[in-house]
């Protein structure tokens, strides 16, 4: 191969592999992985290098979330000037590699550096639909788009390394090498097998493609320059970037169908520990793109919006008198990227545990993702009195679409019926299908829970007993709890025993 | 007081629009737990006829616990005493919250019909029953027509 090619070819691969680098330190390192089995290696020395300046970078760069959030901040800032066109790209690529290792070691400032740009929720659907659309499309996510998910302190991070193994050995028969580089270098051991095994051979000839797709992702992926792209031209269109495409579906995901963004908070409960946050009531709110909405204690004045329905626009207020009047302020995005500011509140806010700005003095915008966990304020005297109690949540972002009734639940709530139904027509139903209920036909009886008279519809939490009986959960627990582990059920007497071996005999 | 239950109206609701043959249930205005109840006796049995009057109340964590009836007009049963207070096991032990207003209602016309003098909370009423049972029937169709007459209810 000649020594041009290599040249062309290494800096993006470098760039790539920090961000890969970054995701070796959050995904758990499985074995020690060569970053230097790169195959056919003239250039190795440079590599190793490189990847040593890597090491000493990953940790920052990845673990330390205070500066992850600082560098989306930087790249917010940055966003006017940091879009370098994607088809830019020949030049960006000759600049060789002392360009890509300042790019390695680069301050935030320097504006194509793509895996901080934002946190980025990494919901396992997400990355399953992106992945889906790679492969529609014949376009593979772009390489960075796996560090990103990376990122995030999901627990889905293992599923997304098994994913992302998986992509990588789907696209390559494309004969799209976009995928090798990044892949070898991301460093798990298996992925790099994979590679030997399969790929190394012909990752050379590959490589020779490389220049032109693989530039794209460093230079452009400034997420709030690409995520203008997205709201312009949602989910489809914009797949057609290749290198977009991914990340694209996964925010547009988020929006609901009348434009509104979406945030849910409830209350971060432990049993386990004396010390839990005020008790409130799950908060659903909407709001436009590019609006906000503020936090804080719940007043004469603001009555209405403590009784505000679900989903309105409504101000978050809350009854504890730790929480400032004007304490905090949700802000979401034309992308539906959500940040969180501390309005001067005296008690200040905590994001993950961590206070984002002292007394009476107003934070920068720090931006959220799904999970996040915010505290408004700290226990005043113990907080043993429910209003000195601090507020504790978690906040989910536009994920109203979760919570919707959709094919899935409504099968499986049909399957339910049936087996109520054909359960029945064996049992001696002496008491709730009296003559009085039995006036009903069995199907609408039920359909309904014996406790309660309401309907069973899908999207209910249920409890379905041995019996094969079945009453909202809500609605039953007072009598699971009473007698656990034995159970009575109340609709035909039967005594079950709710500790029962699960084995699969039998 | 607390708002009511949504099966408490609900049942409520259903008493009006399905009501069982033979029984009228009407909530008090004051309170919509209490109940004015109106059973009449079963056909076959001594209290054919007889047109009683009950008072149910549903306590506060109802449908957990049962309800509490109690008769009003006076009646000669080996399983309810002098102060109309009613031995059934539904509404003590066997109580489920499955059961509803009117399943109660119905196991209490049903008890008229099948009295039960080994399971005594009358004893006076039970010993007479046993002893001589065509007597005691006697009686309670006396007391049924005495006390319990349609007309008396008007």
């Amino acid at each position: 191969m000649p020594e041009n090619t290599r040249d062309v070819l290494n800096p993006p691969a470098r760039v790539i592999s920090s961000s890969a680098k970054r995701t070796k330190s959050t995904t758990p390192p499985p074995l020690s992985s060569p970053p230097t089995s790169y195959p056919s290696s003239p250039i190795t020395e440079t590599l190793t290098s490189n990847d040593i300046q890597n090491n000493s970078q990953a940790p920052s760069g990845s673990i330390n979330r205070a500066i992850t959030r600082n560098d989306s901040q930087s790249s917010l800032n940055n966003s006017s000037n940091s879009s370098i066109p994607v088809n830019s790209n020949s030049t960006h690529a000759s600049n060789n590699n002392t360009n890509a290792s300042n790019i390695l070691s680069s301050s935030p400032s320097q504006p194509p550096q793509p895996p901080n740009v934002t946190r980025r929720s990494s919901f396992g659907l997400n990355f399953l639909s992106s992945f889906t659309n790679s492969i529609r499309t014949g376009h593979p996510p772009s390489p960075t788009e796996n560090p990103h998910s990376f990122m995030s302190n999901s627990p889905t991070i293992a599923n997304l390394s098994s994913f992302a193994t998986l992509e990588d050995e789907l696209i390559a028969p494309n004969g799209n090498s976009r995928g090798h580089q990044p892949r070898s270098r991301r460093n798990s051991s298996r992925q790099s097998n994979r590679l030997s095994n399969s790929q190394g051979p012909h990752s050379n000839g590959h490589g020779a493609d490389h220049p032109i797709t693989q530039q794209e992702s460093p230079s452009s992926n400034n997420a709030f320059d690409e995520s203008h792209d997205q709201v312009t031209t949602p989910n489809g269109i914009v797949e057609n970037n290749g290198a977009r495409d991914g990340r694209n579906d996964s925010i547009s995901n988020g929006i609901d169908k009348d434009g509104f963004y979406s945030v849910r908070l409830t209350p971060l409960i432990d049993h386990s520990s004396s010390a839990s946050g005020l008790y409130f009531s799950p908060v659903i709110r909407k709001i436009k793109p590019s609006s906000n909405i503020s936090i804080g204690r719940y007043t004469e004045k603001n009555k209405a919006a403590a009784h505000a329905p679900q989903g309105s626009s409504a101000p978050i207020v809350f009854k504890s008198k730790v929480v400032s009047r004007t304490h905090a302020l949700f802000q979401c995005n034309e992308d539906g990227q959500w940040f969180l500011r501390d309005c001067k509140s005296s008690s200040g806010t905590f994001l993950n545990h961590i206070r984002l700005s002292p007394a009476s003095q107003e934070s920068t915008l720090m931006p959220l993702i799904d999970g996040d966990i915010i505290q408004l304020g700290m226990d005043y005297r113990g907080g043993t009195e429910e209003v000195y109690r601090c507020v504790k949540m978690r906040c989910e972002f536009n994920k109203s679409w979760q919570r919707k009734v959709n094919q899935f639940n409504l099968e499986i709530h049909k399957k339910l019926k049936n087996l109520q139904i054909n359960n029945e027509d064996n049992e001696d139903s002496r008491l709730v299908t009296n003559p009085i209920t039995g006036s009903s036909t069995n199907v609408d009886d039920l359909a309904e829970c014996a406790i309660c008279l309401m309907k069973i519809e899908p999207c209910q939490a249920l409890f379905i007993s041995p019996c094969s009986h079945a009453w909202h959960y809500k609605c039953i627990r007072p009598i699971i709890i009473k007698s656990y582990p034995q159970f009575y059920c109340p609709n035909c007497r039967t005594m079950c025993d709710l500790e029962t071996d699960l084995d699969e005999d039998d | 007081m607390a708002a009511l239950p949504k099966r408490i109206i609900k049942e409520t609701e259903r008493l009006v629009s399905d009501p069982v043959p033979g029984i009228t249930a009407i909530p008090k205005e004051d309170n919509l737990r209490h109940f004015e109840v109106f059973i009449d006796g079963p056909s076959s049995s001594p209290y054919a006829g007889g047109h009683f009057s009950l008072e149910l109340f549903l306590p506060d964590d109802y449908p957990m616990c049962a309800p509490k009836v109690r008769f009003l007009t006076k009646i000669y049963h080996p399983n309810i005493d002098k102060l109309g207070r009613i031995c059934l096991d539904v509404l003590k032990d066997n109580w489920s919250p499955a059961l509803q207003i009117r399943t109660i209602l119905l196991s209490i016309q049903a008890l008229l019909g099948a009295p039960n003098p080994d399971d005594p909370l009358a004893n006076d009423v039970a010993e007479d029953w046993k002893k001589d049972e065509k007597k005691a029937i006697e009686t309670a169709q006396s007391w049924t027509k005495q006390y319990a007459s349609a007309k008396l209810q008007e």
